[in-house]
């Protein structure tokens, strides 16, 4: 994937009571979902051309951040988003079995499909007499360019794709509500706010779609099209004075995609459904010259597909997978801890025209940063595979699921320095 | 900047290895369910033969007795051609009709002397064989449930010419090599099969199955390994894989329907990728209706002689 582009932003003050922004922006992608190409002796197999994919992005918007009254602020804004899919590209339409396929070969610059839409958002803070505030938005988007990632693969391989003619932009709306309120003197900020997103036009691979399906093939013709959901509560509480300061959050959620021809037509949750989202830190400042700090996270794992069965035919044992994403990975969690050493900040010098003793800020400051990375060395999960071993006939096959893990406990030492 | 993504890919990549450690977990696996499991098949001039079994969970132990106790006999299992409709027998491999030992010792895997103690049943035809141009049903009732499937055979497919061709390196030693001319028109799908000419069941090649997605209206060759020499001990690791000069082998070269092509395609991507984390491990594609996984297929079998020289 190359993106060349560039953006423009503009604001503009009229008055005390209006903020107003505007620009544009642009950028052209290309993108090489695969590339293929086999030969034996002499004959050269016939994989197709490598498939570049070319298109044009550009969007305008103005935005209003206004005070209605001392209490109510309103920040409404539109956007105007157009997308051409664009030549060269060869289409393929795939012939019933034993008939040729056909193809529709579009020439550099042809504008195969073009995609437009208004993309309107407002968000409202009102101020309560209480030192709280009630926050609430509407966002409506189009986005161009898909994530997706191989139906079944163990390994955490996520594809971008654009927008074509067969694969439609991804549509979507979020509205959220949030109260927020600060206590002892704007010591404590706490905050609960929740969502709701929905989205249409998703994309993800057909069942048992492998990569080298897309020889002499395009590869949004593999692709299968559906909608997903949204939602969670967010709770954050935050100290910001004193020695002792640190933020606390925690995150409810569930995100689901539904698509007719992946897992029966059922819902199933999306590869990064993540019940729940803890994250504490915390910053003890003992002086000058020593600070401390943690942080811990807590997560709820990923999902994934992995088989619930085996079966026997012609003497192979062969796997079968259960429903989409329905196996849960171990939880993450770590527990990081820091402890940063910094050079006084003041040096003394005798001024030369009293005589007497001054402090005077360093030009050169530097500091230590003693850190270790995941405390308790918990083994965290990255992915997980099933692994087979052995001859299933002599008796010693054996099936595991195997999880592979990235980093373990990793002490570090930092020097710091800026001048 | 291909550079520069080919140093910044190797280097996470070693990172990868240098820093990852990998265990066996248990997990939690939902999403059982028992289901029936067909390997059905015929072939021109031979009876339609299907065997039926249970999947078994992920955790259940991948022994020969839970192979053993997963076959399915008392299904009633029938094969229409349209005009004929057989249903089917039931043998089991401890009242086999003489002579016919090791070939169902082979389509199960185990030894004459087991399987004759055992109580493993299959189904086949007695009142038609295979025919080119014929498209066949199949129906299985089983526990209240039926299934169904069609599959045809389609019009064999002959090779160009076969031939053996010695290794410069391994002198007396070479691999099988064929020419064929793959039809205009895509969808065509191939098995290549080989034995001994002394010998009774053919064995398969590494990646046995292919289509014409790639050789489309061509002309090509291409060689096949010798896999009857992986599991002969008297064989030295440098010669396994070839054919000795001399020796007389028998290939089976069989045309079978895109359907059917999917799931053997399917199977042996998932057979070669087992245990690879890399890999993208995929369900198989059943043409079975009903719930039911597995294949009913028809085969086009073409047989060639060759003697290596």
């Amino acid at each position: 994937m190359r993106d060349v582009g560039g953006k423009v932003d503009f604001s503009y003050f009229p008055n005390s009571k209006h903020r107003v922004k505007w620009g544009g922006d642009y950028t052209f992608h290309t993108f090489t979902p695969t590339s293929i190409s086999a030969q034996s002796d002499s004959v050269v197999f016939d994989t197709g051309l490598a498939q570049k994919l070319k298109s044009h992005e550009a969007a305008a918007y103005v935005l209003d951040e206004f005070d209605i009254s001392d209490a109510l602020r309103v920040n409404v804004g539109l956007r105007y988003s157009a997308y051409a899919f664009t030549g060269p590209f060869t289409r393929y339409t795939k012939g019933d079995i034993g008939t040729p396929d056909t193809t529709i070969v579009y020439g550099r610059g042809d504008i195969i499909k073009f995609y437009n839409g208004l993309e309107p958002r407002i968000s409202l803070r009102y101020l309560l007499p209480d030192k709280s505030s009630i926050k609430a938005g509407y966002a409506y988007n189009y986005q161009y360019v898909h994530l997706t990632s191989l139906s079944a693969v163990s390994l955490p391989t996520d594809v971008w794709f654009p927008t074509t003619d067969l694969a439609k932009p991804q549509k979507g709306y979020q509205v959220s509500l949030g109260y927020f309120r600060n206590f002892d003197d704007d010591k404590w900020e706490t905050s609960v706010e929740v969502y709701y997103k929905g989205m249409n036009n998703l994309i993800e691979y057909k069942e048992g779609a492998l990569p080298g399906d897309n020889v002499n093939d395009n590869t949004d013709n593999l692709l299968v099209y559906g909608i997903g959901w949204a939602y969670g509560v967010e709770f954050f509480v935050k100290r910001s004075f004193g020695k002792f300061t640190g933020w606390v959050g925690y995150t409810w959620a569930k995100t689901e995609r539904k698509f007719e021809d992946l897992n029966e037509g059922n819902p199933f949750p999306a590869k990064y459904d993540r019940r729940h989202d803890l994250s504490i830190v915390a910053t003890y400042k003992l002086n000058d010259r020593w600070t401390f700090g943690s942080s811990f996270i807590y997560a709820t794992g990923n999902t994934l597909t992995l088989p619930s069965s085996w079966y026997v035919q012609e003497q192979n044992l062969l796997f079968n997978y259960g429903a989409r994403n329905s196996t849960r990975m171990p939880a993450y969690h770590r527990l990081d801890l820091s402890a940063t050493w910094y050079d006084k900040a003041e040096k003394t010098m005798v001024d030369p025209r009293t005589g007497t003793e001054v402090k005077v800020k360093k030009r050169f400051r530097h500091n230590w940063a003693f850190s270790i990375y995941n405390v308790y060395n918990r083994a965290n999960p990255f992915f997980l595979y099933v692994d087979n071993d052995g001859d299933f006939l002599n008796g010693d096959f054996k099936i595991s699921v195997k999880q592979v893990t990235l980093f373990p406990v990793i002490p570090s030492v930092t020097w710091n320095f800026e001048f | 900047m291909k550079k520069i993504t080919k140093y910044l890919f190797f280097g996470l990549m070693m990172s990868f290895i240098f820093t990852s450690c990998t265990k066996e977990v248990q997990i939690d696996i939902p999403g059982y369910k028992e289901q029936l499991v067909v390997d059905g098949f015929i072939e021109t001039d031979l009876p339609a033969i299907v065997l039926l079994s249970k999947t078994n969970d992920i955790y259940a132990g991948t022994n020969i007795q839970n192979y053993i106790d997963g076959f399915v006999s008392g299904a009633t299992v029938i094969v229409s051609n349209g005009t004929v409709t057989d249903t089917l027998l039931e043998v089991c491999t401890d009242n086999l009709p003489p002579g016919t030992e090791e070939t169902v010792a082979a389509f199960f895997g185990l030894p004459v002397e087991q399987i004759v103690n055992l109580h493993l049943c299959f189904y086949v035809s007695d009142q038609l064989v295979g025919e080119v141009g014929k498209t066949y049903n199949l129906t299985i009732q089983n526990e209240g449930k039926t299934y169904t499937s069609q599959t045809s055979i389609l019009t064999p497919k002959y090779l160009d010419s076969l031939f053996w061709r010695e290794e410069a390196d391994v002198p007396g030693y070479g691999f099988s090599w064929a020419r064929l001319t793959d039809p205009p028109g895509t969808g065509n799908a191939y098995r290549w099969e080989v034995k001994y000419a002394s010998q009774v069941p053919f064995s398969k090649p590494f990646g046995p199955f292919s289509d014409d997605r790639f050789y489309n209206g061509l002309t090509f060759e291409f060689a096949y390994e010798n896999p009857m020499s992986f599991s002969d001990p008297t064989l030295t690791p440098e010669v396994r894989g070839y054919y000795k000069q001399g020796d007389t082998i028998v290939v089976k070269f069989s045309a079978l329907g895109q359907k059917e092509f999917q799931f053997y395609d399917k199977k042996y991507n998932q057979i070669y990728s087992g245990g690879n984390p890399f890999a993208t491990p995929v369900n198989i594609p059943s043409n079975i209706i009903g719930g039911a996984l597995g294949i009913w297929a028809g085969f086009s079998p073409t047989y060639d002689t060759l003697i290596c020289q």
